[in-house]
């Protein structure tokens, strides 16, 4: 074998990488070569120097350092992937939404769908008119267990009873429960219902009160103090076509009313501004639009867009606070705009330059 | 009670650690954490070569992982994504270390060293000698891979102090590999000259 091409394999021969028939090619030339031979050693022993003495042990109390700083961290898996469990190792995040999609569904309208059926209660007495139970009651077992004498719904009807008794043979084990006790029923899903109803009316105050509750807790930490940046001047410089990246010029972002385009210096600013994102229910993409987490980008790969949903009172506070990560430019801002929801869209194209 | 759990823990795979935790057990975390801390201090330790800057960045790698291990689907096996995450980190701080450096007009002389392993004070008794030959020979180790480029240092630790192999490394990397290949070679040529102008040859067989 010549010795360049013996030469160019040694690194590969150490680590056993050739097919059979070069390493046997290269085993020979060692071996009749001196000069190869001098060379193979030298890298052996350095490859041998470098397994004996590189791996290192973490530092005492290393572990017990790291476990104290995801004490205090709220992310992890969310209740969603805790439900999926293996699953969630899995693109199946469609199917996951579609599960609880359906699990809400059946809440709403478990009561009325049970209704419909013609042996499990319409035409019983007092059932629709039931005044929905508190969540306390809802979460007690319900007159099989001895709570029907107690709210009153057993109704000393042996017709009724009887009635109800046929539907449990008729409906099956599935809906045992519900047809026996169409009471609990109904009560659990107007509870869920107003569950619900009460999440949809606190939506709206969510992430103002949201952000005034972090801005105490954590005063200058990932929440600026938007009242003070609010009132301070705001430079905008509109770029030119050529200065805006081609793979974030365009898609969805691009129909955010506020998209900002960052170049944060250090890693503790890109952090700090999807840690805020994420609190505010946003979060950090590819152009993709795959999730990203601050530690993927890199010198190489340094595009990202982080949306933020910002309450649309403190919208001009935005910019200010992007400044503060770094340089900004103002890519497309409808400030006349009225917005009349609480919450508007906030895209930050980030370009990562360490 | 709980050397049982620990028991069990240590014997369960690493898919399976991470479906524990999507399921709510931190003390799955926990022994994925002692079960890579010593390769990813290592490994940042060798790339970054300052002891409190790796250990900070170790940290920080294991942090990132807790906030995102929920979205991790065994597209590639644990140890590659933490060892992504760990190159990643690595290579943002190294840029950004040097930047600082940069901007601070360091002196040409360069910056004051603290990456070579922590000396120790003379002792004697049993060991003492080959503690002293350890220590030495590590901190040949860092001195050999600070002076090689960065391209180099990242093959060399990976395959060599963190014995993956080349499929491993063309995917943490993000290189073909058939590069890995040839950049580690050209990596330990470089390394092995490297050490034999600092202690000559001989004293290179150790």
């Amino acid at each position: 074998m010549d010795e360049f091409f013996a030469r160019n394999r040694l690194s590969a021969y150490i680590d056993g990488e050739l097919s059979d028939a070069e390493m046997a090619e290269v085993a020979r030339a060692i071996e009749e070569q001196p000069e190869l031979r001098a060379a193979f050693e030298e890298l052996q022993a350095a490859v041998e120097l470098l397994r004996q003495h590189g791996p290192m042990q973490a530092p005492d109390g290393f572990h017990r350092a790291v476990m104290q700083r995801v004490e205090g961290l709220s992310a992890g898996p969310s209740w969603l992937q805790r439900l999926l469990g293996p699953l969630g190792r899995y693109p199946v995040q469609g199917l996951g939404v579609a599960v609880v999609a359906a699990a809400v569904m059946l809440l709403v309208f478990r009561g009325p769908m049970l209704h419909e059926d013609p042996l499990s209660g319409p035409d019983l007495p007092g059932v629709a008119e039931e005044p929905a139970v508190s969540d306390r009651e809802a979460a007690v077992p319900g007159p099989q267990d001895g709570l029907g004498a107690e709210r009153g719904q057993a109704s000393e009807s042996a017709a009724v009873g009887e009635h109800t008794d046929a539907a449990q043979d008729q409906t099956g084990s599935a809906s045992e429960k519900a047809s026996s006790d169409p009471q609990a029923g109904s009560g659990a899903s107007k509870t869920s219902e107003k569950a619900l109803l009460g999440t949809r009316g606190q939506a709206a105050d969510d992430k103002g009160a949201l952000i005034e509750e972090l801005m105490q807790k954590e005063p200058g930490n990932y929440i600026p103090d938007w009242d003070k940046e609010a009132s301070a001047p705001t430079a905008t410089i509109q770029p030119s076509e050529a200065e805006v990246a081609p793979e974030l010029g365009s898609g969805a972002l691009a129909t955010s009313p506020f998209t900002y385009r960052l170049t944060p210096t250090e890693p503790d600013a890109l952090r700090r501004l999807v840690a805020l994102a994420e609190k505010l229910g946003g979060g950090m993409y590819s152009p993709a639009g795959e999730p990203l987490d601050p530690y993927m980008l890199t010198v190489e790969r340094n595009y990202a867009q982080v949306v933020l949903h910002i309450p649309a009172s403190r919208l001009e506070s935005v910019e200010p606070y992007l400044r503060t990560m770094g340089g900004v430019i103002t890519v497309h801002a409808e400030r006349d705009r009225l917005y009349p929801t609480d919450s508007v869209h906030v895209a930050v194209e980030v370009q990562y330059q360490p | 009670m709980l050397a049982l759990l620990l028991a069990v823990l240590t014997k369960l795979s690493d898919t399976e650690l991470v479906d524990r935790f999507k399921g709510g057990d931190q003390q799955a975390f926990s022994h994925i954490v002692r079960r890579y801390q010593d390769r990813v201090f290592g490994l940042c330790l060798r790339w970054l070569g300052e002891r409190a800057m790796a250990e900070e960045v170790a940290q920080d790698v294991f942090v990132a992982l807790y906030r995102s291990l929920a979205r991790f689907r065994g597209e590639s096996s644990l140890s590659t994504w933490i060892y992504r995450v760990a190159v990643n980190h690595c290579k943002n701080k190294r840029l950004y270390s040097s930047r600082r450096r940069r901007d601070r007009h360091e002196p040409l002389e360069g910056r004051q060293r603290d990456d070579a392993p922590q000396r120790e004070l003379p002792a004697t008794g049993p060991g003492t000698d080959a503690r002293l030959e350890r220590n030495q020979a590590q901190a040949l180790v860092h001195e050999a891979l600070e002076a090689i480029s960065e391209e180099h240092r990242q093959v060399i630790v990976l395959r060599d102090i963190q014995d993956l192999d080349y499929h491993e490394i063309a995917e943490i990397l993000d290189l073909p590999r058939g590069t890995v290949k040839s950049r580690l070679h050209r990596a330990r040529t470089e390394l092995a000259r490297v050490l034999r102008n600092r202690i000559g040859k001989e004293d290179v067989k150790l």
